[in-house]
This record gives C-alpha cells, structure tokens and sequence, in this order.
C-alpha cells in the first residue's frame, strides 16, 4: 500500500511538468508532421489568448473544459471567424517556440519542473473550479448542436472537433457521435440485422460461452439470461455470420459491450461491422491473428524508439509485450481500464484509429520508466497491468495528456517497421516450419535409438547373465576333473596292488567257496580235516584240482549261455507276435503304453531267470568241488597225518568268517529270486491283459467280418434286381420297337390311301 | 503488506491450456488467492500467477502462466509453452467436447515443450458430478496411455486443487534429483538460485497474494 502510494506521488509530480517535457521533445518534430503535439501546445494558447501564459503548464482538465468553453464562444458569433483565429493563434505559437525552448533552458531540467509544479497547481485547480458548472452547461450545448449538424462542422471544424473527442464525449451524446463518427447511419447493415437474427451462426457456442464473462461485473451484463445478456449475443453472432472467416474471436465481445451501453443493438451492430471493416479490427481476429504479432512489434519498435534502455530492459528481463498488450489491442483497453476511462478510449479511437492505442500503450510505459527500470519480470507485469491501470482510473486525463505529448507516432515510420516485421514475420515462419519439422524426424530418430539401445540392453543382460553362468559351469567342471584326476590315480595304484598277486587271490577265493559248502554241510570235524589236508597239500596238487574246476566252471556256463541266447530268441519271437497284434489293435495309444510295459517286463522275466540260473550254476560248482575235495581227502587221509595245532586255529576262525558271509550271499541270492518271481508274475499278467485286449480286438474284426459279409448278400440281393430291372427295359424296348414297326407300317399303309386318293382326285379332275 | 524477503531455491514455470471455458483461470485463482471467483471475466493472450509452495523441504516458487482456450490463440500462447517445466491440461468433466479436444492440445504440448516437462490431466468442475459427462475411469485411462498424471478437481470447492500444483512440482523436483531434467538446459523451465543474494531486488519475492492478474 505505501509502495503505491509512493508511486501516486511520483505520477503527480511528473504530470505536472507537461509544459516542459514537450518543449524538450519538440525539438525534434517538424510543425507539419505531428500535428498532436502543436494542438496541445496550443491549448493554453486559445484558452487565454495572451502570448504571456503559454509557458505555464496546466491541468489537462482544465485545459479540456477552456477549450469547448473558446470553441462555444467562437460557435456563438461566427464560426469562420473562429477558425481564422485560431490558425492565426497556431502561427503565433510557432513563432513563440523559440521562447518555450529558451524558457525551458533557462530553468535547467529538474530545477525548472520542481519550480513550475509550485506554480502550476493551484492555478490549474482554481480554473477548474471556477469555470466548472458553467462551462459544463456550455459543453452540452456545444455538444447538441455538434451532433445535430455533424457534417458541417466535421467539415469546418475539424481539428477542434477531433480535440474535443480527445477530452472526452458527453455521456448523453456519445451514441450519436460514435455512430456520425464512423458514419454508420448510412450503412446497409443495419437493413440485415433484423435477418441476420434469425439465422444461427456455427460460432454460436463459443459465444454463448463467453456472454456470462463478459464484463460480469456490469450490471448491465450481469444478470443470466438478462436484456445485456441477450443483445450482446444476438450483435456477436450477426456479426459472425456477416464475416465468416473471423466469425467469433475472444476479446471482440468487450468492444460490442462497451458499444452497447450506448446505443441499441442494431446501431451497435452498424458500427461494431464498421469498427472491425475499416479500423485494422478484423486484421486482428482473423484466426492466424497474424496482426496482433504486427501490433506487438510495432509496439516493441516504438518503445525502443522512444526508450532503447527501458526496451533493453525488457529484452533482459524477458518481459514482453505480448504478456501485457494482447487486450490493450484486441479489446481497446476495455478489459484493462474500468468503464469510464474504456469508453473514452473508444471514443478516440472511433475518432482517430488504432494509433490511439499504440499512444496509450506506449505513454503508460514510459510514464513509469523510472520505477519500471528497478523491476523485475513478474512486478513489470504486476506495475503495467495492475497499478498502473488502477492509478489512471483515477486520472484520465492524465493518461490522455501523456499518450499525446510523449509519444511520437508516425506513419511513415509505421509503415516502415510493418515491412521489417513482414520480413521478419515471413522468415520466422519458414524458420518456424523448418524446425518443427526437423524437431518432429528428431524426436521420431530418438524413439527408434531409444528402442534400439532398450533392446541392446537388455541382449547384454542376458549376454552378461551366460557370461557369468558359464564361468561357474567351467570352475565346476575343473573342480570335478580334480577329483576325477585324484580317483583316476587312486584306481590305478589298486589296479597295480591286485596285478602284483592274482595266483594268491584266485586261491584264496576258491578256498571262500570251499569252506562255505563245508559249513553249510556241517561236517566241522571233516572240514578241519580238510584245511589242513589244503594248507600241508602241495602245489601242484591244489593247482590241478583248481585247472579242472575251472573247466567245469567254464562248460556250465558256455551251456547257461546256449540256454539263455534260446530264452532270447524264443522271447523275441514272442515279442514280435505280441507287436503284431497289437498293431491289428485299433487302440493305438493304450497298445503302445503296453507294448513298452511288456518289453521292459519281458527284459526283467530274462535278468531274473539269468540270475536263477547262475544260482543253480554255483550250487553245481560247490558239489563238484565238494567231489573233489571228497576224493582228495580219501586219498590223503591215509597217507599224511600231522598236527599243527596252530595253523589249525587261525584257519578255523577265517573259515567261519567266510562261511558268514557267504550265507548272507545266499540270503541275497534267494531275495533276488523270489522277486523275479514276482516280476514273472507280473509280465504274466499284463500279457493276459494284452491277450484279453487281442481277444476283444478279434471279436471286433469278426464282427467287422459279418458286416461285409450282410454288405455283400446285399450287394447280391441288389445286383440280382438291376439283372432284372435291366432285362425288363430289354422287354419294353422290344415292345416299343414293334410299336414302333407297327406304326410305320400303319403310315406307309396310309400314304398309300393318300397317292391312292390323289391318284383317284386327279383322275375325277381330269374327267 | 511488507515484501518480506522469501527463500526460495527454485523456480518452476508452469503452463494451463485446455478449452474455452474449462475453468484454466478459476483453478489459478483459486490456487494462487485460495477463493473461488464466480465472475471472472474470459482470459484475453496470457495472464500471469505466482505462489510459493514447499516440497521435500525446499521452497518453490511457481510461476504460472493462464492461457486464453479458443484455438486461434494459439498462436499468441505457444510461445509460453516452451519454457514451461509443467503443463496442466484442463477438461471439464460436464462436457466432453472438452475432453475430446484433449489429443490436439496434448499433441501442442508435447510438441512445443521439452521432452521432461510433466503434463498433468485435470478433470475440472468436480463439484457438478450430477452433469457429468466423462468418466473417471476412460480419463484415467487416456492418462495412463499417454503418461499423464491425472486427478479431477473442482476450483469451487477447491478440491485437489493444491494437490494439482503440489504433485507437478513433485514430480519436476524428482526428475531434478534423479538427474532426469537438466537445469543448465535452455527452456527447461526451471531456475535454480541457490541463496537469496543481497543484491537482487526485493520485488522477486513479492507474496503470492498479490500475484493474479485474472
């Protein structure tokens, strides 16, 4: 609040020092180029009309109400004479601005403001005050004859109308004027407007969207459905009817607003179609609002004319125009400023054209440059588009006053910086078009590499995966060839121990089998017998009796082995015929299942009965050996008896230990049997599942059998029939070939009536 | 009123776009003056709003940029696009014109802003859940196909509101840690000042109060 208050004061003390801040700017104009600035100049002029006054600056305000109140006193005796006077008034203030200039030197730049505000204030006040009510009577008269004869006087009083416009058009009269200004009487517009209404515009929701906003604080305009409501819809929408390429544009709807709290709509209708034709509106709402960018940088380029380090400002700040003057140009500043101010503003620009809003614009930043140059972006645009609308709410006038002295608008100038931008324009937007399509090819290139470097990623996930898997199979698999180095050496040691003695050990194992028959006899006395009959024997005694049983040994099994490769071949045998019938089996999938259950049983029936007969071999072996050693012992019973008592002992101990485990052997022997057995039973069986199978399948195929044969009695029975269906069509056949000869003859009979008959007509002719 | 010298490590610039009369400048105000304002005129170009937030225990200040809805502003508004580290997308749910023209301003998103910027999906106008005409469900899906956050929100009642700008600038600040969102990269929307230095004029840290122009 004390900022602003602050910055009340400082906008005050500038005001007051218009007088010189022309006369400084003065300088650089040529009289004939801008006309505002001398007619403002000229005011105080006019108003006094004493040479001496002119260089004390006044309130515009004042100056306003002196200026209707000269016009009106000229009005009332003689109009010519009041223009002859006045360019007489205009010439002599030319001549005076050599005074202004030195005036102003005199004083030096900050002195002579401080000084003149002093001075000027209070005369200024006491003017207004003064002439006040009165000449606000005289306005409104001057006001009413204006409008009643508005050509004649545009026509000769041009100038001094358009000044009049500037300090503003009486509330009452300012319909009328708005409409003479533009000349909108006249239009054919208006004729349409009525159909228009009817019809119903494609922009017609967007518009019914922005009615309850705009201006939704008027009371106007306030109420839904209300009469403000309702014309300011029914003027957009003929309008965007009559101009369909802008058809409806954000922002328009403030412009017809602030029309139609003056007027009707219809009138409203005429000047807004007018407004938007000849005044660069429509320019600006056309859809690729290519003007509005036009606008700014006719903005932008004023302003560094004017100002280059409150625009370098700008450009450093990133503040630019188009954050603020979007509505300054698109809504005449009617959504900046309250009401009050905003129609002045339209009624100088009804009168003068855009340029009004480029002065406005321009005079409302450069009368705060000072405070402007001390901020940043965001209080920038919280000072231009707040405080400082608020501040000149306040104080029109002032606003007016500074849009006209401080800002220098040329056409030419204009028209140059139009072209620049064109070209600029023009560029940009090739510029534009070429990177989007270059950033649209750059953004498709990076999700085709992005998807590849994706897909490369994760390939050398797995890669690093089976890197890492295969380092460990390989630690493994030398881990394993280290043990299997260790047991390889281990294995050969043995293999070198067991070569070392094979004699000893065949005979030890032999007397193993010796003394477990023994003790299986019983005979503990004959075996002690024996063993010491063994161990006193010599060695080429126990070596020929060793060589014979291994004859015995090796013609057994030469004959277990005659008999085994029979059992295979029968089973083979066997296994054939089980195979083709079940392929004669239809049921293919249950028949395989069995068929592998079968040989796997069929292989298990010849381990067991391989394993029986070995058992039976053994038992051979032991009763042969058991001859033997008999016969032996027969022989050396009688020959040798010593006793060595020791050898006797330590022998009996290792025999009882063999015998041991040779029954468990035994017991093992017989376990092994009885589950052959088993499994025996099992083949057995599963084969008389296969063969009950087999039967079924027969029964099948003969009842298949029985069938073809009822087909075939059929297919007799049916032949039988075509036989003599055949020799009946044989039959009628003939039949209808005697038919047939018999008619023919019936014809030839009768062809032979007819020659007979024609003979006999002819010969009744002849006759 | 006095401008008390805020300490704010980051600036976040934000962006709303969406259509005509989806409620883009109610939500602002209502997050930016924490009220709801009834007769808000339509937004001409661009209007401009501030508030500081705080998220992991850093001071933000958002800055945010309204945007006039009808198409041909386009062309004024595309320009704030760029810099914008967030983009909240705003539909409203009563009516699904709205939520149809969705794909075309997304696509205007993603092609005029940085790939990092966080584009988030509003639902607005919650608070009229009788006159609804768009679905939570089919929403959420067009965000989760799209990659959008999304939540609807009504700056009426204010509800998720906050929820809006605090999740966006959630998630800017998250990609700024996890080294996704270079600072140093030019329009990425986002300004760090690591001290408030002596030297830097005070009308930076004016309160959020004061910051709608709306």
């Amino acid at each position: 609040m004390a900022q602003l208050e602050q910055f009340r004061q400082r906008m005050r003390e500038l005001v007051r020092s218009p007088a010189t801040a022309p006369t400084n700017r003065m300088e650089g104009i040529s009289p004939s180029s801008d006309v505002m600035s001398i007619s403002v100049v000229s005011k105080p002029v006019m108003l006094h009309s004493k040479p001496g006054v002119k260089d004390h600056p006044h309130d515009v305000a004042s100056n306003s109400s002196n200026a209707i109140n000269h016009a009106l006193e000229q009005l009332n005796k003689d109009e010519i004479a009041i223009l002859e006077k006045i360019e007489q008034q205009n010439r002599l203030l030319e001549a005076d601005k050599k005074s202004l200039k030195s005036v102003s030197s005199e004083g030096g730049h900050s002195g002579s403001r401080r000084s003149s505000n002093g001075s000027a204030s209070p005369t200024s006040l006491h003017n207004g005050t003064d002439q006040s009510n009165d000449s606000n009577d005289k306005t409104w008269n001057l006001w009413g004859r204006i409008v009643n004869n508005w050509g004649d006087y545009q026509r000769k009083n041009g100038k001094q109308l358009k000044e009049m416009i500037r300090c503003g058009i009486p509330h009452h009269f300012r319909g009328l004027a708005w409409q003479h200004l533009c000349n909108s009487h006249s239009s054919p517009s208006k004729e349409k407007y009525s159909e228009l209404l009817r019809q119903s515009s494609p922009s017609e929701k967007l518009i019914r969207r922005d009615i309850a906003r705009t201006y939704p604080e008027q009371d106007f305009f306030k109420d839904k459905d209300g009469v403000g409501q309702e014309v300011l819809f029914n003027v957009i929408k003929a309008y965007s009817l009559v101009d369909r390429e802008v058809g409806y544009c954000q922002g328009s709807a403030f412009i017809v607003g602030l029309l139609l709290m003056q007027m009707p709509e219809e009138d409203a209708f005429a000047v807004f179609e007018i407004l938007m034709r000849e005044y660069r509106l429509r320019e600006l709402f056309k859809p690729s609002m290519a003007e509005l960018g036009l606008c700014m940088f006719q903005l932008e380029s004023l302003l560094q004319d004017h100002s280059p380090q409150l625009f370098n400002h700008f450009q450093a700040q990133g503040f630019h125009t188009s954050m603020f003057a979007s509505p300054w140009f698109l809504t005449l500043f009617a959504t900046t400023f309250q009401l009050q101010l905003a129609t002045r503003v339209l009624d100088v620009f009804i009168s003068e054209g855009m340029e009004i809003i480029f002065r406005l614009g321009l005079g409302l930043l450069l009368s705060s440059e000072k405070e402007l140059m001390e901020m940043d972006m965001e209080a920038m645009l919280k000072h231009v588009t707040k405080d400082l609308p608020q501040f000149y709410d306040k104080e029109p006038d002032l606003l007016f006053q500074r849009a006209f002295v401080c800002v220098k608008y040329n056409s030419k100038k204009i028209k140059r910086i139009t072209t620049r931008w064109e070209k600029e324009y023009m560029t940009m937007r090739s510029k534009e078009h070429e990177e989007q399509v270059e950033m649209r090819r750059l953004r498709t290139e990076n999700r085709l590499l992005r998807q590849r470097l994706d897909e490369m990623e994760s390939e050398n996930g797995q890669l690093a995966d089976k890197l890492i898997q295969d380092r460990v199979n390989r630690a493994l698999e030398a881990e394993e060839k280290i043990i299997m180095g260790k047991e390889l050496s281990i294995a050969k040691r043995q293999l070198g121990m067991q070569n070392s003695h094979p004699p000893g050990q065949l005979f030890i194992s032999f007397v193993w089998i010796l003394m477990d028959f023994m003790f299986y006899v019983g005979e503990s006395q004959s075996t002690s017998y024996f063993i010491c009959l063994i161990f006193q024997s010599d060695e080429p005694l126990y070596s020929e009796a060793f060589v014979m049983q291994l004859q015995q040994q090796l013609v057994h099994t030469k004959l277990q082995e005659a008999e085994a490769t029979s059992t295979i071949v029968d089973l083979q045998d066997k296994l054939c015929d089980l195979r083709e019938r079940n392929r004669e089996l239809e049921d293919n999938s249950n028949a395989a299942a069995l068929q592998e259950e079968l040989i796997a049983v069929k292989m298990r029936e010849a381990e067991s009965s391989m394993g029986m007969k070995e058992l039976a071999h053994k038992l051979h072996q032991l009763e042969d050996n058991w001859q033997v050693s008999v016969k032996h012992m027969s022989r050396m019973a009688t020959s040798r008896r010593s006793n060595n008592t020791k050898h006797h002992k330590v022998a009996m101990q290792e025999l009882q230990e063999e015998v041991l485990s040779s029954r468990f052997r035994e017991a093992k022997m017989f376990t092994e049997v009885t589950e052959a057995r088993h499994r025996i039973m099992e083949l057995e069986t599963s084969n008389q599942i296969c063969m009950s199978k087999l039967h079924r399948a027969a029964d099948d195929s003969s009842l298949l059998k029985e069938r073809s044969r009822v087909a075939i009695d059929n297919e007799k029975i049916l032949r039988q029939e075509l036989n003599e269906a055949t020799a009946r069509l044989a039959h009628t056949e003939s039949k209808n070939q005697e038919a047939l000869m018999t008619l023919r003859l019936r014809e030839a009979e009768s062809s032979m009536e007819i020659a007979e008959l024609k003979q006999r007509i002819s010969s009744l002719q002849t006759k | 009123m006095a401008a008390g010298p805020y300490n704010y490590s980051y600036i976040f610039k934000y962006i709303i776009i969406g259509d005509m009369g989806v409620g883009k400048s109610c939500l602002l105000h209502q997050f930016t003056e924490k009220k709801f304002m009834a007769d808000c005129p339509h937004t001409i170009g661009v209007e401009f709003g501030t508030r500081i937030i705080e998220v992991s225990g850093q001071k933000i200040k958002l800055q945010i940029w309204d945007t006039a809805g009808q198409e041909r502003f386009r062309a004024v508004t595309r320009s704030y696009y760029r810099g914008a580290a967030g983009a909240l997308m705003v539909y409203d749910i009563t009516r699904r014109s709205t939520y149809n023209h969705l794909s075309s301003w997304l696509t205007d998103a993603r092609n005029l802003t940085n790939p990092n910027t966080v584009i988030f999906l509003i639902g607005n106008k919650g608070d009229l859940d009788a006159q609804r005409d768009v679905t939570y469900e089919e929403a959420k899906q067009f965000a989760d196909e799209n990659g959008l956050l999304f939540l609807e929100a009504s700056a009426k009642t204010g509800d998720n509101v906050e929820d809006v700008f605090l999740e966006t600038a959630k998630k800017i600040y998250q990609n700024i840690q996890d080294g996704s969102l270079d600072l140093n990269a030019a329009e990425s929307g986002v300004q760090h000042k690591p001290a408030n230095r002596p030297g830097q004029p005070l009308q930076t840290d004016q309160p959020p109060k004061e910051g709608c122009s709306c």
